[in-house]
């Protein structure tokens, strides 16, 4: 075979690699267009629009109007405060985890099954194990009231049954533990892998400088940690200001005590219940809202790192 | 030299055909002009295939062909003779939610529909998950994939009427012979009587859906509990308008009231104290009376609901740990004539009115009534804690006859005895179906709901209608459809279930409904009801957005009895008022 056919054989297979790569590539582009980016610029038209059910018919161009009334809402006020609340499962969640990683990390005898056990509830559906709290949180015959009240003899100030989700006292809390309870196994399994990645050197020399436990753990674990760390409560904190899941399934999307109405609730209502007078329109500028929201808590998060994140 | 052979055999064979040609032009013709059958090859024969059957060359017209080509054998033009020319089959699409008994039921009324329409309609019933009912529905009413006939709740109606998912069935119904107007409860059609573009729902308006059921609220008591609670539930048990003849019958002299006690002698002690002790009331031979074919008064529910509630210092004897509960404040604000919203003609505005202070005159008796404000008080004060002593900013204290707002108030009914029982419960007739099929361990029955003691009956009821897609080719055929399943035979299948009243009340006033040998003994209640109560305040307006507004509260906080009235108005009057100036938003005509 002559070089020159051999160069342009060559040519050919780098040509057709490449068109393979640049298929590979599409892929997820095209898929970002179709699912990310049209229904972006369509929320972004509807914004603006007062539209009436699933259709376009009898739609009509408002500017601004649906962001001026999301914003003047009542409704979407508390929505934003049930949110943040709800959002304290967050560091909640990263203290206890941090805390059960560390005893993890302690080599004692069945960790790796205490690890199993802690992830089991990550790997389970949200509306799977909202659907067993809601058992477990049954005013009547739940199973913890079941113990409280039938065992205990423990009632609320009325003499009544604990509603842990029906009463507007008991309600975040109830929905917070949880949460929480759902988000421990991702959280250990994290931690443990950072806890171990800590160079156990700087423990050492730190031992030989007469370091107590506590500083010990701030100035190396922590630091050593805080990546990761950071990576959990930006990513957390994304989760749970679009959190609706587990509210709809545990309040059946009957308003129960008002409380359950996080954002992305408030949102879903508009194009559910209230499709007449607020509709896709509003839901979508809602959208919108919460997703610039994200992103400013999340640059915020950002900037904070710098001070507290340390990557070498 | 092939080719020379060639062309020598092609000369050959053109002359031996050249010869044969000529010596077969040189043949005499045979003068033959009748077939093997006889036939004369003028007229033609049908066996050799040159005649029709009647006997006509094929080469002229016939007049009886042409007939049979036109006419069928049944003696219809072809073309109309559904025999010979078989229709194309419509098919209708229809979606609905229920139990296993009511898509049993549907699915056995389909078939005899289908049955009965063979070759010409088929009905394909889907019976849908009532909890994705809703949306599935709504998403394809949306597009061009729904159904041509499906159920429309009443909390629905409005807002899928105003989206143009639903046809008029006006002009339908103008012609029907199955379905009689005139025979459905008024108060059921009237909820699918819609204006959208006047946000109204009046009289004339158009027609949207056929109701094919009503579920009224009444009170379920717990006879036996009442029994220990020793108030006499079998002594009487008729209706105002029969009562003089049931005095004159027994020598009596009762009272036309719900609950009221009598000495020995048959006549009317004191009605507005009846907490006296169930020892001096015996030593004095009174006796506590229960009617429950007319309604009790207010007062007299709490004078009842006292005498049956164990907690809160009223009656340590009590059989059940809770008199009363209630969830829904419509059968006292419309007993007074109020209501949360009215429509302001001057500012074509609805606007909240749950607090309206305005008096108003009972428009049969001219008495003076107590206001919406007042009914909402009274509401409110019965789970309240006796310990609030200023509910309505005027010194009004809490009851605590009934328990704070329950998420398993059938459960707590049930319970009778239990730590938590209830022994009146306002519910709807769906209930009767669940007591039905789990009976509780102690006797019950059913009673009409409450009203001031100047006031009229009222109530609130639930239903479900039949409608026709406004998108749908088949319209016609589709009321077809609905005109079956709303009329008497659909309707007298369809009450087998229990869970609701048929819509007409022909059907609801015989066995088919009452179901004698069934409990609730009482069931001409429901009959009752069904005459006076309208949808709930969820069916008012196209969407629910106007009722977060205050509804959350009201059933959390105040009826917990964390608010009072003042607070509660203060906090929610004005919000829910811009809430509700939104269904008059032009952009929605």
């Amino acid at each position: 075979m002559s070089s020159v056919a051999a160069i342009g054989k060559k040519k050919r297979g780098a040509r057709k690699e490449s068109a393979v790569c640049l298929c590979m590539a599409l892929t997820p582009i095209i898929g970002f267009v179709i699912f990310g980016l049209a229904p972006m610029l369509m929320a972004i038209v509807m914004s603006t629009m007062k539209i009436r059910g699933f259709s376009f018919d009898n739609s009509l161009f408002v500017g601004l109007d649906n962001y001026k009334t999301v914003f003047l809402d009542a409704k979407f006020r508390e929505a934003i405060i049930n949110t943040f609340v709800m959002a304290t499962s967050v560091p909640i969640t990263l203290l206890l985890s941090l805390l059960i990683a560390i005893l993890l990390n302690k080599k004692l005898a069945g960790t790796k099954i205490f690890r199993t056990i802690f992830f089991i509830p990550f790997a389970c559906s949200a509306v799977a194990l909202t659907t067993m709290w809601k058992w477990m949180y049954n005013t009547d015959s739940g199973l913890i009231n079941g113990f409280l009240n039938g065992v205990l003899g423990i009632t609320d100030s009325k003499g009544q049954p604990i509603g842990w989700v029906t009463d507007v006292k008991y309600f975040w809390q109830s929905m917070i533990i949880m949460t929480v309870w759902g988000g421990l196994g991702f959280n250990i399994i994290l931690f443990t892998a950072a806890l171990g990645n800590v160079p156990k050197v700087y423990y050492e020399a730190a031992k030989i400088d007469g370091a107590s436990r506590p500083r010990q753990f701030l100035s190396i674990t922590w630091p050593g940690i805080s990546p990761v760390t950071f990576y959990l409560f930006t990513m957390g904190l994304i989760a749970a200001l679009q959190e609706f899941a587990r509210y709809h399934v545990m309040t059946n999307n009957l308003t129960a005590t008002g409380k359950e109405v996080t954002i992305v609730y408030y949102l879903y209502k508009m194009f559910t219940n209230n499709i007449i007078t607020q509709g896709m329109g509003m839901a979508s500028a809602t959208s919108l809202i919460l997703g610039v929201m994200i992103l400013m808590i999340t640059a915020l998060n950002f900037l904070m790192a710098k001070f507290w994140v340390k990557y070498d | 030299m092939r080719k020379t052979f060639f062309r020598i055999a092609l000369c050959a064979l053109a002359v031996v055909l050249s010869v044969g040609c000529m010596s077969a032009c040189k043949t005499p013709v045979a003068a033959e002009n009748f077939c093997v059958h006889g036939k004369s090859i003028v007229d033609g024969c049908y066996e050799c295939g040159t005649a029709c059957k009647h006997g006509i060359h094929l080469d002229r017209a016939c007049a009886e062909c042409e007939r049979e080509a036109t006419y069928c054998e049944h003696g219809l033009p072809r073309v109309d003779c559904r025999i010979c020319t078989p229709l194309e089959v419509a098919k209708i699409n229809f979606w609905g939610w229920g139990d296993a008994t009511e898509s049993e039921v549907f699915t056995e009324l389909v078939r005899k529909f289908n049955e009965e329409y063979r070759g010409v309609v088929e009905v394909v019933y889907s019976n849908k998950s009532q909890a994705e009912y809703e949306q599935t529905t709504h998403i394809a009413l949306a597009g061009r994939s729904g159904p041509d006939v499906f159920y429309i709740g009443d909390g629905d109606a409005k807002q899928w009427i105003t989206q143009g998912y639903a046809s008029p069935l006006d002009d339908y119904l103008a012609t029907s012979t199955i379905v009689d107007p005139d025979d459905i409860w008024d108060s059921a059609l009237q909820r699918y009587r819609y204006d959208p573009l006047a946000v109204q729902s009046r009289p004339g308006d158009p027609l949207y859906a056929l109701p094919k059921d009503i579920g009224p609220t009444v009170i379920y008591y717990n006879r036996t509990a009442m029994q220990n609670a020793d108030v006499d539930v079998s002594e009487i048990s008729v209706f105002e308008e029969e009562l003089a003849a049931y005095n004159t019958a027994n020598s009596k002299n009762y009272p036309a009231r719900g609950f009221f006690l009598v000495n020995g002698a048959g006549n009317i002690v004191t009605v507005e104290d009846m907490n006296v002790t169930v020892a001096s009331m015996k030593a004095a031979g009174m006796k506590r009376i229960f009617n429950n074919r007319i309604p009790m008064t207010w007062e007299e529910t709490v004078a009842l609901s006292k005498l049956l509630t164990r907690d809160n210092a009223y009656n340590s004897q009590a059989p059940t740990r809770w008199g009363y509960y209630t969830e829904w404040w419509f059968n006292y604000g419309w007993s007074v004539g109020g209501n949360c919203v009215k429509f302001d003609e001057n500012d074509n505005v609805w606007k909240f009115t749950l607090g309206d202070r305005t008096q108003l005159r009972n428009p049969q008796t001219n008495q003076l009534m107590p206001s919406q404000f007042d009914a909402f008080a009274h509401f409110v004060q019965l789970s309240q804690p006796r310990t609030n002593t200023n509910i309505d900013g005027n010194g009004m204290s809490g009851l605590a006859i009934t328990p704070p707002p329950q998420s398993d108030k059938v459960g707590r009914f049930r319970a009778g005895g239990a730590s938590n029982g209830i022994a009146m419960l306002v519910d709807g007739r769906w209930t009767t179906a669940v007591l039905r099929r789990t009976p509780p361990a102690f006797d019950w029955d059913v009673a009409p709901l409450p009203r001031a003691a100047t006031g009229v009956e009222a109530g609130h009821s639930g239903s479900v209608g039949l409608a026709i897609n406004s998108k749908s080719v088949l319209k016609n055929t589709s009321w077809k459809l609905i005109e079956y399943l709303a009329g008497p035979e659909g309707q007298t299948a369809q009450s087998l279930t229990g869970f609701n009243i048929p819509n007409q009340k022909s059907i609801a006033n015989s066995e088919v409904f009452l179901q004698s040998d069934q409990k609730p003994a009482n069931a001409a209640i429901f009959l009752r009801a069904a005459e006076v109560q309208g949808p709930g305040d969820w069916a008012f307006l196209p969407d629910d957005s106007w009722i977060e507004y205050w509804a959350p509260t009201l059933n959390t906080t105040v009826r917990g009895g964390t608010m009072d009235l003042t607070t509660f108005f203060n906090t929610v009057q004005d919000a829910t008022n811009v809430a509700l100036a939104r269904y008059q938003t032009p952009t929605l005509a």
